[in-house]
């Protein structure tokens, strides 16, 4: 099967072929064993791999699977993990990609517990921790940036007016402790169709 | 615990919560205010340890899940952490049907400008809890760097734990 997807900077269009299951495991079982910082730095390795490495989804699929993920309940980068599996080989897909991300992190966690509960931790684990979630916000901050990019890349000039305006509207408003993310994502999609007319999108 | 107690805490954790940090609350309430199963200063290495380890935030409730109930605890919470993903595929599906309608263009702007939004919240939410020091700002800007000059995200983390490891310590 071969896909035609955007480049990670959102620039020219480039074939890409499927992923096959192994493969697709294999991204998984890689960023479960590496992705140390949390969600940010899983988000982070998942559009590398999927968008920058082999462009398999273009930015903007990228970027309409995970706002979807925000309406569902439980850890958004689970439903990523089952959204992204099944788009290449259906449930089993989904249900070996996330049992790939799974592995690592339950066997260092596991093998964490039992080192921290006999007393085996000192100040160098503290400190990896704390620079990990450094790596992690810059990680972070640097998707985001590539992802505005890409997403800003081939809209008009009115559109992309917009477009920024509604994305630090989010910013903003996601700081209102009584607004939940789903409830943001809702807007943004009704937004999204009542300014139809005026964005003149090139996308699908 | 008994069988019902376990999987109602973890299930209700999974399927009331938004993200990986209100399971952890949501676990929080349970396991150490209400059932007095683990301690606070469990739950903090329990919570420490899933932040310590790769894959998302709040897989710390696998940790939860062993230090309350050993093997079965952790599997428990790793499983019913997964169901609640897996509406994604109807979702996906019911989206994809959709996908042809014109409106819907409308609907794909909207919701990757808003999710972009919600990206960068997080990243500045977890830069002014990492930024503490100039040290920590030193290094969070060579690791942007080194991003910007597209050094894998693997290796930036490497180098994030390994300057964690000998200069703040």
């Amino acid at each position: 099967m071969t896909r035609l997807a955007s480049s990670g900077s959102g620039g020219s269009l480039t074939p890409a072929t499927a992923p096959t299951l192994v493969e697709l495991v294999a991204i998984f079982v890689r960023t479960g064993a590496l992705a140390f910082g949390g969600g940010a730095a899983t988000l982070a390795m998942l559009h590398d791999e999927f968008c920058v490495r082999r462009p398999l989804l273009s930015d903007a699929e990228f970027q309409l699977l995970f706002g979807l993920t925000r309406l569902l309940p439980g850890m958004n980068l689970l439903s990523l993990t089952v959204m992204l599996g099944h788009r290449f080989h259906g449930v089993v897909g989904a249900l070996l990609s996330l049992l790939g991300l799974t592995v690592p992190s339950f066997a260092i966690i596991l093998l964490g517990c039992g080192l921290l509960r006999s007393g085996h931790t000192g100040p160098a684990l503290a400190g990896a921790v704390r620079g990990l979630s450094i790596g992690a916000a810059a990680l972070l901050l640097d998707t985001g940036w590539r992802l505005c990019q890409g997403s800003l890349a081939p809209l008009p000039w009115r559109s992309r007016t917009l477009w920024v305006t509604l994305m630090l509207a989010a910013l903003l408003l996601s700081r209102v402790p009584a607004i939940s993310a789903a409830w943001l994502v809702l807007g943004g999609g009704l937004v999204g169709v009542l300014l139809r007319p005026l964005i003149q999108s090139q996308r699908p | 615990m008994t069988w019902p107690v376990l999987l109602s805490v973890f299930l209700r954790a999974a399927f009331l919560s938004v993200n990986g940090g209100t399971t952890l609350a949501l676990l929080r309430q349970d396991l150490v205010e209400r059932l007095r199963v683990l301690s606070p200063a469990d739950f903090a290495i329990g919570v420490a340890v899933g932040a310590a380890s790769p894959g998302p935030f709040g897989y710390g409730c696998i940790a939860l899940g062993f230090l309350a109930d050993g093997w079965r605890g952790a599997l428990v919470a790793t499983f019913t952490s997964w169901m609640p993903a897996f509406l994604a595929i109807p979702l996906r599906a019911g989206y994809r049907r959709m996908e042809k309608a014109v409106w819907i263009s409308g609907v794909s702007w909207g919701v990757a400008a808003v999710g972009s939004g919600l990206l960068i919240a997080m990243a500045f939410t977890l830069a002014v809890g990492a930024l503490t020091g100039w040290r920590e700002a030193a290094l969070g800007a060579l690791l942007l760097a080194l991003l910007f000059r597209r050094v894998p995200a693997p290796m930036v983390l490497g180098v994030a734990a390994l300057a964690g490891t000998l200069f703040l310590r």
